[in-house]
C-alpha cells in the first residue's frame, strides 16, 4: 500500500474518531444494539418504534436530569461477536451511560458477560435465556421480558388442569428451543405424573424441513403438542401441517405464538384453539394501554406488537433508573434499578433485587379467528403478572452460586 | 456424474493468472513504524479495530498461502479460525489456562485438526476441494453447535478475556501486533523460500512437478497444516479480543470474507491479504455505523472497487505500474 | 424438486463460465418476493398465483441477464475466482434492497389455487402442491433435455462445458453465450424461488438457506451436469429425510 494512502487513512480514522468524541455532553446517550439484519430483523423493527415512542415522549417532557436522551442504534447482525465490537465503540467512542436491547439469547449473553467485564450496565430487553439472569448472571445486567422459565411454566400450569398425557414437542434447536420445552415439561410433571413424552423434533433454526417434521409427529400419535418454534419456521411449519391435518389430530400449546408479529403474518390461516402465551393488544382494558395503542398507532399507522411493549417499557425504565439514580454514573444506575417500580401501560412493575429480572407478565389465552381483522386472535386471555411464576430469592441464589 | 477434471490435477487448479507484486521493502518498513506508534494516539475503539483488523490480516495471509501460493481455494478456512478460537477457550474454561499458553495452543489445535481435515482433501482438485474444506468446516460448527456440554453450543463460551497486565486495549494490541506480525513475516519468508517455490510449481504444472521428483501431495497437504496454523493463531488473537466464542466462528460467513479479503487485495501476492483484510475491515466498520442499510452500501463499494481494479487493489496498481 | 432447479440453474452457471455464483440464493429470494407481490396485485382471479410465479421468474431471469452484461462481464478476464467478490457483493445488495421494498417482517405467500388440500399416499396425507412439484420436476427435467440435446444452443452449452476455449476458437461468440446461459441459469433459480411461495415464509435470510444446500447438490451431482443435478437433488432429498428421521436434531450439517 502506497505511503500516501496509509497516511490519509489513518488521517480519516483520527478524523472521525475525534469528530465522535467532539460531541459535547449536553444529551444522555443510550447505546442500542439489537440485530437489525439478519433472522431478528423481523421483530426488531418494531421494537424500535417502541423505543423511538418511549424517548420522543420523555424528551418532548425535558428529557431526563435536565437533558434530553440520545439513542444510538448498532445493527449486531444476530452475531454476538459484532454485538460485543459495537458495545465497545458505543463505550469508548460515544460516551453511552449503558448498553440496552439484543434480540437473540447467545448475543444477549455475550454482551452480558461484555458487560461484566467492563463494569458497563446492561439492559437485556428481549432475550429470553434463564441463563442471562441465574446461571450467568450478575449485578451488571437486567432482563425486561419474561423468560422462557415464566412462559413454559404459565402454560404449564393451564396445560396442566388439561386431559393429555400424551405429548410431543417440536422446536429449534438450541438453547431457547430446549429450555422453553424443558420448562413446560418439568412443570407439567409436577402437575400431571402420568405426563409421557412420545416425540421430540429440534430443527435446525430457521432451516425446517416442515414435510417430514409434521410426518413424524403424526406418525407417533401424541395427543398433544407442544411448539417452541417461532418466526418463519412456525409459519411453514403452519402451512404443512394443516395440510396434513396435525391441527384436528391433536391440541397444541404455544410458547410466544400468541403475539401479533407471529400470529399476524398467518393472516386466517392461524390455527384456532391453541394454547399460547401472546399479546392481545385489542383487547386490553386498562385505560393506559388504550391511550398507549392509540398514540402508536398514530405515530406509526399500525399496531403496536409485542416487541414494541417491550422497547417501549425498556426505554421507560432506563429513563426511571435515571431519574432515581439522581446520576448517569454505573454504580448509581445499578442500583437504582434493584427493586426499581415502573409504571407502564399494562399497569407497575418493578425489578428485582435478587436477580434483575423485571416481572412484567405474559398473556395466557386461546387462539381464534378474527375475520374481519383477517388475523388470529387471543380470547379467553388472563394476564399472569412475572411475580406469580417466578421462583424466591432463596432458590435464586442457588441458581446463580453456580456461575 | 459431470465433466472430469480435464487433466490429472492436484488439489490445485489454475486460478492464479499473472505475477507476483512485490512491495518495497521501504515500504513496509514504514508502515511498522505507523503501526508500532500509532496506537497510543488514537480514541479506544479504533484500537479495537485495528487488533481485528491485525487478526484478520493474518487470517486472510494464511489462506493466501493455500489460495494464491499453493493454487487450492479453501471455502473452509473457518475451520482453522474457528478451532483455533475454540482451542484458545476451551482450554481457559475448562482447565483455567493461563492466556498465553492458550494463545499459544490455538494455532496448535488448528494446526493438528488441519492434518486431518488436509489429508482427504489434498485428494481432490480445485472445486471439488473447495466443497470437501466447506464439508469439513461444517461439521465443526455442528459439533461446536451440538456438543452442549463442552463448547455451550451456540450460548458459546464466554469470560475469555486476556490476562490483567494485557487486558488494556493499547497492551493487547501490541500482543496482537507481535503475533500477526510475525506470522506474516513467516508465511512471507514461506512464500519465497523453496517451499513456496515448490507450491507454486505444483500449482502451475502439476504433471511436470511429479515428474522432476516433487511429491506434489505432501507438500500440498504441508501447506494446508501451515495455513491452518496461521488461521488458528488469528482465531487465538480474536477470541481474547470478543472475550467469547460461538459457533458462528465456524459458519461459512467467516470462510467467504478472508476470500474476499485476498481477493480484493489482490491474490497476486502475499501483501493483498492484509491490504485486503485492512480496507474490508474498515468499510465494515464504518458503513455499518453510520447506516441501517449497509449490506446496500457495502455491496456497492465492493462492486465499484472491483470494476475500477479488475485484479485486486495490489494487482491493478502493479499492473498499472509496471505499463 | 425445488432443490434441483436452483441446483441446476447454478451447475450450468458454473459449467460454462466458471462463475461461482453465490447471488443464485438471491435471484431464488428475489423471485419469491416478486411473486408475492404481484399475486396479490394481479386482477386475473385464481390464474393470479400461476401468472405471477411466471412473471416472477421471467422478471428475474432479466435481472440475471442485465447483471452478466452489466457487470460481470467487464471482469471476466481477471483471475477466475474474481468474480466470486462480484457476486458477493451482489448478495449483499440484493439482501438490502428486499429489505427496502419489502420490509424486514416475514411473509406469507398466497396457497396455490387448485391445489390447496392433501391426498392420502400411502397413509399419509400429502399436499397436493406437493405432488404437482414432484410431477414438475421431471417436465422442466425434460424440457431442458431438449434444450440441450435438440438444440443448436444446447449443444454450443455442452461443447462450452466441456472445453470453453474450443468453442471461443471455433467462432462461437462467447459472450452472447455466457449471456444466455446467465439468463437460464438465473431463470431456473427465479422458477424456484417463485413456486415456494405457499410452502414456505418469506423472509430476508432465504438467499442464505439455499445457497448452501444448492452447492452441495451441485458438487455431489457434478458441476455442470444438469442430469447430475437431478440425480443429486433427489438422492440429497432422501437422505435429508431419513437423517432428520433418524436423528430429531437435525442441526446444520445438512449437506454433510
Amino acid at each position: 500500500m502506497s505511503p500516501r494512502r496509509t497516511l490519509v487513512a489513518l488521517a480519516a480514522v483520527v478524523v472521525l474518531g475525534a469528530a465522535a468524541l467532539g460531541a459535547a455532553q449536553t444529551t444522555i446517550r443510550i447505546g442500542e444494539i439489537n440485530s437489525f439484519s439478519g433472522i431478528g430483523a423481523p421483530f426488531t423493527g418494531p421494537y424500535w418504534n417502541g423505543v423511538q415512542l418511549a424517548i420522543d415522549e420523555v424528551n418532548a417532557r425535558g428529557g431526563v436530569l435536565g437533558k434530553k436522551l440520545d439513542v444510538l442504534k448498532r445493527d449486531d447482525k444476530g452475531q454476538p461477536a459484532e454485538a460485543v465490537k459495537h458495545a465497545q465503540e458505543l463505550v469508548a467512542s460515544e460516551q453511552v451511560v449503558l448498553i440496552a436491547g439484543t434480540f437473540l439469547s447467545n448475543v444477549g449473553l455475550a454482551v452480558s458477560d461484555w458487560a461484566r467485564q467492563n463494569k458497563m450496565l446492561f439492559v437485556a430487553a428481549e432475550p429470553l435465556t434463564e441463563a442471562l439472569t441465574w446461571s450467568k448472571g450478575h449485578d451488571h445486567v437486567v432482563r425486561v421480558r419474561p423468560n422462557t422459565y415464566e412462559q413454559g411454566r404459565m402454560l404449564a400450569e393451564k396445560a396442566g388442569k388439561l386431559k393429555y398425557t400424551k405429548w410431543a414437542t417440536i422446536g429449534p434447536n438450541y438453547e431457547y428451543g430446549k429450555r422453553a420445552w424443558e420448562t413446560f415439561r418439568d412443570r407439567m410433571k409436577e402437575l400431571k405424573p402420568d405426563v409421557q413424552v412420545v416425540e421430540e423434533r429440534w430443527p435446525a433454526l430457521g432451516k425446517i424441513d416442515a414435510g417430514i417434521e409434521v410426518g413424524a409427529i403424526l406418525a407417533k400419535n401424541p395427543e398433544a403438542l407442544y411448539v417452541s418454534l417461532f418466526g418463519s419456521d412456525w409459519i411453514t411449519f403452519v402451512r404443512e401441517a394443516k395440510k396434513r391435518g396435525l391441527f384436528d389430530r391433536m391440541f397444541v400449546v404455544g410458547i410466544l405464538l400468541g403475539e401479533p408479529e407471529y400470529i399476524d403474518p398467518l393472516g386466517l390461516e392461524a390455527p384456532e384453539g391453541m394454547l399460547v402465551t401472546g399479546y392481545p393488544w385489542y383487547d386490553i382494558a386498562a385505560p393506559a394501554h388504550k391511550d398507549f395503542v392509540a398514540r402508536f398507532t398514530k405515530k406509526y399507522d399500525k399496531n403496536p406488537v409485542l416487541g414494541s411493549l417491550v422497547g417501549y417499557i425498556t426505554y421507560l425504565s432506563i429513563v426511571d433508573a435515571i431519574r432515581k439514580a439522581g446520576s448517569t454514573e454505573t454504580d448509581k444506575l445499578v442500583a437504582a434499578f434493584r427493586g426499581l417500580k415502573v409504571d407502564t401501560p399494562i399497569g407497575p412493575i418493578s425489578y428485582r433485587a435478587s436477580d434483575g429480572q423485571s416481572t412484567m407478565g405474559a398473556w395466557v389465552g386461546t387462539t381464534k379467528l378474527d375475520a374481519k381483522r383477517g388475523v388470529g386472535i387471543v380470547v379467553n386471555h388472563e394476564y399472569v403478572p412475572g411475580d406469580n411464576v417466578l421462583p424466591s430469592d432463596d432458590e435464586v441464589k442457588k441458581l446463580r452460586s453456580g456461575s | 456424474m459431470g465433466r472430469p477434471e480435464a487433466q490429472g490435477r492436484s488439489a490445485g487448479g489454475t486460478i492464479i493468472a499473472g505475477r507476483e507484486v512485490a512491495v518495497p521493502r521501504a515500504l513496509i518498513v514504514g508502515l511498522a513504524a505507523l503501526l508500532l506508534a500509532i496506537p497510543p494516539l488514537l480514541p479506544t475503539f479504533y484500537v479495537w479495530v485495528l487488533v481485528e483488523i491485525l487478526a484478520f490480516a493474518l487470517f486472510a495471509a494464511s489462506l493466501h498461502l493455500l489460495m494464491g501460493t499453493g493454487g487450492m481455494v479453501s471455502f473452509g478456512h473457518a475451520a482453522a479460525f474457528g478451532m483455533g478460537a475454540y482451542g484458545a477457550a476451551l482450554l481457559v474454561r475448562w482447565v483455567k489456562a493461563p492466556m498465553l499458553l492458550a494463545l499459544a495452543a490455538a494455532p496448535l489445535a488448528a494446526a493438528a485438526t488441519a492434518v486431518v481435515i488436509g489429508f482427504f482433501c489434498v485428494r481432490l482438485s480445485s472445486i471439488y476441494f473447495a466443497m470437501l474444506t466447506l464439508a469439513f468446516a461444517q461439521i465443526a460448527y455442528a459439533i461446536a453447535h451440538q456438543w452442549y456440554d463442552v463448547t455451550g453450543g451456540d450460548n458459546g463460551l464466554l469470560g475469555i478475556w486476556p490476562a490483567r497486565w494485557l487486558a488494556s486495549p493499547v497492551r493487547y494490541y501490541y500482543l496482537a501486533l507481535a503475533a500477526s506480525g510475525a506470522g506474516l513475516a513467516v508465511l512471507a519468508v514461506a512464500g519465497r523460500a523453496p517451499f513456496g517455490l515448490t507450491l507454486r510449481a505444483a500449482r502451475d504444472h502439476p504433471r511436470r512437478a511429479e515428474a522432476v521428483g516433487i511429491d506434489v501431495r505432501a507438500h500440498q497437504w504441508l501447506a494446508f497444516v501451515v495455513a491452518g496454523f496461521f488461521g488458528g493463531l488469528a482465531g487465538g488473537i480474536f477470541v481474547f479480543l470478543k472475550g467469547s466464542v460461538f459457533p458462528e466462528s465456524l459458519a461459512v460467513a467467516v470462510s467467504v470474507e478472508p476470500l474476499v479479503m485476498v481477493l480484493l487485495g489482490g491474490v497476486q501476492s502475499l501483501a493483498g491479504a492484509p491490504v485486503g483484510a485492512a480496507l474490508y475491515k474498515l468499510l465494515d466498520t464504518v458503513v455499518t455505523r453510520y447506516t441501517e442499510y449497509w449490506q446496500l452500501v457495502l455491496g456497492v463499494i465492493l462492486v465499484a472497487i472491483v470494476l475500477v481494479f479488475p485484479r485486486g487493489i495490489l494487482g491493478t496498481l502493479g499492473a498499472r505500474g509496471r505499463g | 424438486m425445488v432443490l434441483f432447479l436452483i441446483a441446476s440453474g447454478l451447475s450450468l452457471i458454473f459449467g460454462v463460465t466458471r462463475v461461482v455464483n453465490f447471488a443464485h440464493g438471491s435471484f431464488y429470494m428475489l423471485a419469491a418476493y416478486l411473486a408475492y407481490t404481484l399475486a396479490g396485485a394481479l386482477p386475473l382471479g385464481g390464474a393470479s398465483f400461476y401468472v405471477a410465479v411466471a412473471l416472477a421468474a421471467l422478471a428475474v431471469g432479466a435481472v440475471g441477464t442485465l447483471v452478466e452484461i452489466a457487470l460481470l462481464r467487464r471482469v471476466y478476464r481477471a483471475p477466475e475466482l474474481y468474480q466470486l467478490l462480484l457476486t458477493f457483493a451482489l448478495v449483499l445488495v440484493v439482501s438490502d434492497v428486499v429489505k427496502l421494498v419489502w420490509g424486514s417482517e416475514n411473509k406469507t405467500g398466497p396457497s396455490a389455487p387448485g391445489l390447496t388440500g392433501a391426498v392420502r399416499v400411502a397413509g399419509q396425507l400429502v399436499p397436493t402442491y406437493d405432488l404437482a412439484l414432484i410431477a414438475l420436476g421431471p417436465c422442466v427435467a425434460a424440457a431442458l433435455w431438449w434444450l440441450f440435446y435438440r438444440t443448436r444452443w444446447g449443444v454450443l452449452i455442452r461443447a462450452a462445458t466441456l472445453d470453453r476455449e474450443m468453442v471461443a476458437l471455433l467462432g462461437v461468440d462467447q459472450a452472447r453465450l455466457f449471456t444466455g446461459v446467465f439468463a437460464l441459469g438465473s431463470l431456473l433459480a427465479g422458477l424456484a424461488g417463485a413456486l415456494q411461495l405457499p410452502r414456505v415464509a418469506l423472509t430476508t435470510v432465504m438467499d442464505a438457506a439455499i445457497i448452501t444446500e444448492a452447492f452441495v447438490v451441485v458438487v455431489v451431482g457434478g458441476m455442470g451436469s444438469v442430469p447430475g443435478a437431478l440425480l443429486a437433488a433427489v438422492v440429497i432429498g432422501v437422505i435429508d429425510a431419513f437423517g432428520v428421521l433418524l436423528l430429531p436434531c437435525s442441526s446444520s450439517g445438512r449437506g454433510v
